[in-house]
């Protein structure tokens, strides 16, 4: 399983793919950071939560760099070499899984200091100053490295599972902005258990009827096991093309 | 794993110097391999042997199940019914399938962004394979001066060798090459032609598969045969070769044709004249021939020996291209 899990990270750094989605992860959220502060109002504490709290928003990409990493196997065809030479695909599906969640992690960790970095002095500098204690700061960088971490994570599952990438990526897309839309216009208390719902809650979101930021994370992490098992097991059960 | 695979994988470095005992060995065993896609049967019934130490082509008009019989033989497609063993055991049971075989399918499986050599050293990061395999699998298929370009730039027959060299990558005594030839020009299917030579020479038990049987005629001990799914013929290529002298027809001219016809009837030839007017004989050799028309005082213009070809034999093993409702993906 070391070994998988080595060629995983080797594969992720031999791409220009988890750069790219790497690098538009941290300037989307520092740019969600700096606008919401400077263009917004952030008068209160549940604004200045919203505006640090962007990675609800960036998990999408680091969902679609799940996709497009599990996908993109089949794809390119990378698959066949890589269960040619480790045929048991239940350990090549974890180690893919664990590797995207390690880059995930990594990904939200450096877009959430470099949100912070910049986002922090802001929030001391404007008008009402810092409402935000300590705490509300450690939970929002923690939740948002873990909802990287998890979305990326759900991706790797959705694109096992869907393995014709550009389907995957819409079905992907049309769960996030639209059926969970409409979900949230027929239930928002609802609409919070989803996958946005809760991703967004975990990183910080305040939104209505938002989870509490424990069960958010319980929730996410569900969404994820869930996916990957199925993903799992269903790619051990089907032929590769 | 044999005594000879297991002096394989302590010496993965010799690969250049590679010499491995042939005999049984290291064998594929296929035993009434069957696939259905829905109500297409593209694999049916098959059952076949790959000796040890010996280049069996496995050939087939497209369409005629090759590549989904490799895919099953490899792991990665589920047999309705059947099973196929290398050395023994399935595919996906081997401990370190890497170093027993070596395979390339018809894609070359590398990411289009990603350099050859990094795409070698993530799959022998994954087996355990020490990074000088890397650059012995890659000099063994002349991309090392390649090596650090991204494989989206390379052409098909760059593809292929890659390919190869993944297959070569841990020193396997077995290969399984699909279709290896597909695309390549001239200068590339004489490089491969070679290289399965080596291969052979090295002592590999090698299976490699065509729909073209000139193309590994001169490469193959043994051939396997299939159409529709299904085995039409196996045994020693040398079998193919004598059927083509076997069904020898001369074409002869004269400017007397029909009376030299009725001479080498009478003489216990078949006889028939094709668009031309010239006779196409069988049933006598050119040396009767040649003496029924001195003794009859017919001049002969010309007296020719024309052989069936390797594809025609080919042509009349597996018959009219499949059919739609037979033929696998």
């Amino acid at each position: 399983m070391t070994r998988l899990l080595r060629c995983e990270l080797i594969k992720l750094r031999t791409t220009r793919t988890a750069l790219g989605f790497g690098a538009a992860a941290v300037l989307l959220l520092l740019a969600s950071t700096v606008l919401s502060i400077t263009v917004g109002d952030v008068d209160d504490l549940a604004s200045q939560r919203s505006a640090l709290a962007g990675a609800g928003t960036v998990a999408i990409l680091l969902l679609l760099f799940g996709i497009v990493g599990a996908a993109g196997e089949h794809r390119h065809g990378t698959i066949i070499p890589a269960l040619l030479i480790a045929p048991d695909r239940v350990k090549v599906t974890i180690a893919k899984l664990l590797a995207y969640g390690a880059a995930g992690l990594a990904v939200g960790v450096i877009a959430q200091a470099v949100a912070f970095a910049i986002g922090v002095p802001l929030l001391n500098d404007s008008d009402t100053g810092r409402l935000l204690s300590t705490n509300d700061l450690v939970e929002i960088a923690v939740g948002g490295v873990l909802c990287a971490a998890l979305a990326a994570m759900i991706g790797v599952g959705i694109g096992a599972l869907i393995r014709n990438q550009t389907i995957a990526v819409i079905t992907a897309l049309v769960w996030f902005f639209v059926l969970e839309q409409i979900l949230s216009g027929v239930s928002s208390e609802l609409a919070a258990y989803g996958l946005s719902g809760s991703l967004g809650a975990l990183a910080g979101g305040t939104g209505e009827n938002a989870l509490p930021w424990g069960l958010a994370g319980l929730v996410g992490t569900a969404w994820a096991l869930t996916l990957c098992g199925a993903a799992v097991l269903a790619d051990n059960a089907r032929d590769i093309e | 794993m044999t005594g000879a695979d297991e002096a394989n994988v302590g010496g993965v470095a010799r690969m250049p110097n590679r010499a491995i005992a042939g005999g049984d060995a290291a064998t594929i065993e296929v035993d009434g391999l069957t696939k259905r896609f829905g109500d297409v049967q593209a694999v049916a019934d098959l059952s076949f042997r790959v000796r040890g130490g010996a280049v069996t082509g496995f050939l087939g008009p497209n369409g005629a199940g090759k590549t989904t019989t490799l895919r099953m033989v490899l792991g990665l497609a589920r047999p309705t019914a059947g099973h196929a063993l290398i050395e023994g055991v399935p595919y996906r049971r081997l401990e370190q399938p890497a170093r027993v075989v070596g395979a390339s399918l018809e894609r070359s499986g590398a990411h289009p962004g990603r350099s050859a050599r990094n795409h070698l050293r993530q799959l022998a990061t994954a087996t355990g394979l020490p990074s000088s395999r890397v650059e012995e699998a890659l000099a063994a298929v002349d991309l090392t001066g390649a090596a650090d370009r991204r494989v989206g730039g390379y052409s098909l027959g760059m593809r292929q060798r890659l390919a190869l060299a993944v297959a070569l990558l841990g020193d396997p005594a077995i290969l399984v090459l699909d279709e290896p030839a597909n695309g390549l020009d001239p200068q590339g299917i004489r490089w491969l032609r070679d290289f399965l030579r080596t291969m052979a020479a090295e002592g590999r038990t090698v299976l490699v598969s065509s729909h073209v049987l000139a193309e590994v005629a001169q490469t193959v001990d043994d051939v396997v045969v299939i159409s529709r799914g299904r085995l039409v013929h196996q045994g020693p290529i040398q079998e193919l070769i004598n059927r083509t002298s076997g069904d020898a027809e001369l074409r002869v001219r004269s400017p007397r044709g029909e009376a030299l016809a009725a001479e080498l009837r009478r003489a216990g030839g078949s006889v028939r004249v094709d668009g031309e007017g010239s006779l196409l004989v069988t049933g006598v050799s050119p040396e009767i021939v040649g003496e029924v028309a001195c003794s009859a005082a017919l001049p002969l213009y010309e007296l020719s020996e024309r052989s069936a070809s390797l594809e025609d034999v080919f042509l009349q093993l597996t018959g009219p291209p499949s059919h739609p409702d037979v033929a696998g993906p």
